[in-house]
């Protein structure tokens, strides 16, 4: 009998993605998750310009031509920003969607810097949502926290023994949380703990660059940076950019994988990726703080 | 024949010993093994390279290099908007060299060598040998 030929795997890389559910692609809610369109229609690149964000820099452009083989690079060194993503957080069933992005964004960013995951800062989206909307429910803009972010900072969270690393934490959310992601009462900013704004200013976003097109969106995925997003009601982090196959051209199959704030990866296609430009933004860069050790300035 | 110390000789062998066994920390012009390496750039004229990042990344997953690798853009800063002490003496050197360099330092934040626009994975980790 004649010996079977072994088929030849094919190594999956970014560049030949399988989406192993068709639901997780372009998921939209139909419950409020807390970006409902009339906080959408303030997001706008030219709010976002005036609150300090800055156009993209040429030199991060790079050629659709080329974003394939810049996966793969990224796939080779391990350097997108979900290879560096340390938890999700799940905010199910508060309105805090836009804060769990941002606070992936941040966290992203921080990890980036660092050049790894280890040892890393986990920062409370309540310690923004409180003052973004301090009736709880209802949501809030992408931009509208970002820009709390940028004034005054985040506070950290509770865990992984951050409590022993800084003067003041907040639980993560109001929602159900996870074992990476702390939960706690509905908690008002006149109640966070006495001094705190010593804390956030050490953990602030500094350097956010303003996306004004799909394309802009891709080469600072493939940059390693996260882009937050709002699209049909609900805010979440894209973190890197895959194909599901498309051959030559840069556009089709292409993919944005993003942690949502519900304990699981989705994908929103290019579709998607278009209508969500508008609001989008990418934190560059953090504070840093004296020494990675002492992150909070305890010594 | 009765042999004869002098008291200046053990003390400059003692001291030396100690020298060498604390990689050389104290000795003024000698670094020790290298504790730091960073990449100080300006993304406005260069991004990280991918193997030089990628380079920084498996310096760091592993644990027994002993070796904190990380990248710095020219204007980051702390809580209080000062340069980071960390990074001080990196982008001093750096600075010195011209943007964007590879920095390595030791425990004390003594300059090993600094390496002027590094692309490769191989330039970061002969950097460190």
């Amino acid at each position: 009998m004649a010996k079977r030929k072994k088929k030849k795997k094919l190594k999956r890389d970014s560049t030949n993605l399988v989406i192993p559910d068709r639901s997780l692609i372009d998921v939209e809610y139909d419950s409020n998750t807390g970006y409902p369109s009339h906080l959408a229609a303030r997001d706008t690149p030219e709010n976002l310009e005036m609150m300090g964000a800055r156009d993209f820099p040429d030199s991060l452009w790079i050629d659709p031509k080329d974003w394939k083989d810049a996966a793969r690079d990224n796939d080779k060194y391990k350097l997108w920003a979900e290879d560096i993503r340390n938890r999700f957080t799940m905010q199910s069933p508060t309105h805090e969607c836009t804060s769990h992005a941002l606070a992936q964004c941040f966290e992203g960013a921080w990890n980036q810097q660092r050049k790894g995951k280890g040892d890393p800062v986990c920062v409370s989206q309540i310690s923004i949502y409180a003052e973004a909307n301090p009736g709880q429910w209802g949501g809030a803009g992408c931009q509208q926290v970002l820009g709390i972010a940028l004034r005054r900072g985040f506070l950290p969270e509770p865990i992984w023994g951050q409590e022993d690393k800084f003067w003041h934490t907040l639980h993560g959310t109001a929602g159900k949380g996870n074992d990476n992601n702390s939960s706690g009462r509905w908690t008002a900013v006149r109640d966070f703990p006495e001094g705190w704004q010593e804390t956030a200013m050490l953990l602030r976003p500094l350097e956010v660059i303003n996306p004004r097109s799909i394309e802009q969106m891709v080469c600072l995925l493939l940059h390693g940076r996260l882009i937050g997003v709002g699209r049909s009601g609900h805010s979440i982090p894209y973190n890197k950019v895959a194909w599901e196959g498309g051959g030559s051209d840069p556009m089709k199959g292409l993919h944005a994988p993003y942690p949502d704030s519900y304990n699981v990866i989705r994908y929103d296609s290019t579709r998607m990726m278009r209508s969500a430009v508008g609001g989008s933004y990418c934190i560059w860069s953090t504070t840093t703080p004296d020494d990675w050790d002492d992150p909070g300035e305890l010594l | 024949m009765k042999l004869e110390i002098n008291p200046y000789t053990v003390i400059g062998i003692v001291g030396i010993v100690y020298i060498l066994m604390n990689n050389g920390v104290g000795l003024p012009g000698m670094t020790g093994q290298p504790a730091q390496v960073v990449y100080v750039y300006e993304k406005d004229s260069n991004p990280v390279p991918r193997p030089v990042a990628g380079a920084l990344m498996a310096i760091n997953a592993d644990e027994e290099s002993g070796i904190e690798a990380t990248e710095f853009e020219d204007d980051t800063v702390d809580g209080g908007g000062d340069v980071p002490e960390q990074y001080e003496a990196a982008l001093r050197a750096a600075r010195k060299s011209g943007l964007p360099a590879l920095v390595v330092l030791d425990a004390d934040d003594r300059i090993i060598r600094v390496v002027s626009s590094p692309t490769t994975e191989e330039q970061v980790m002969e950097s460190i040998d």
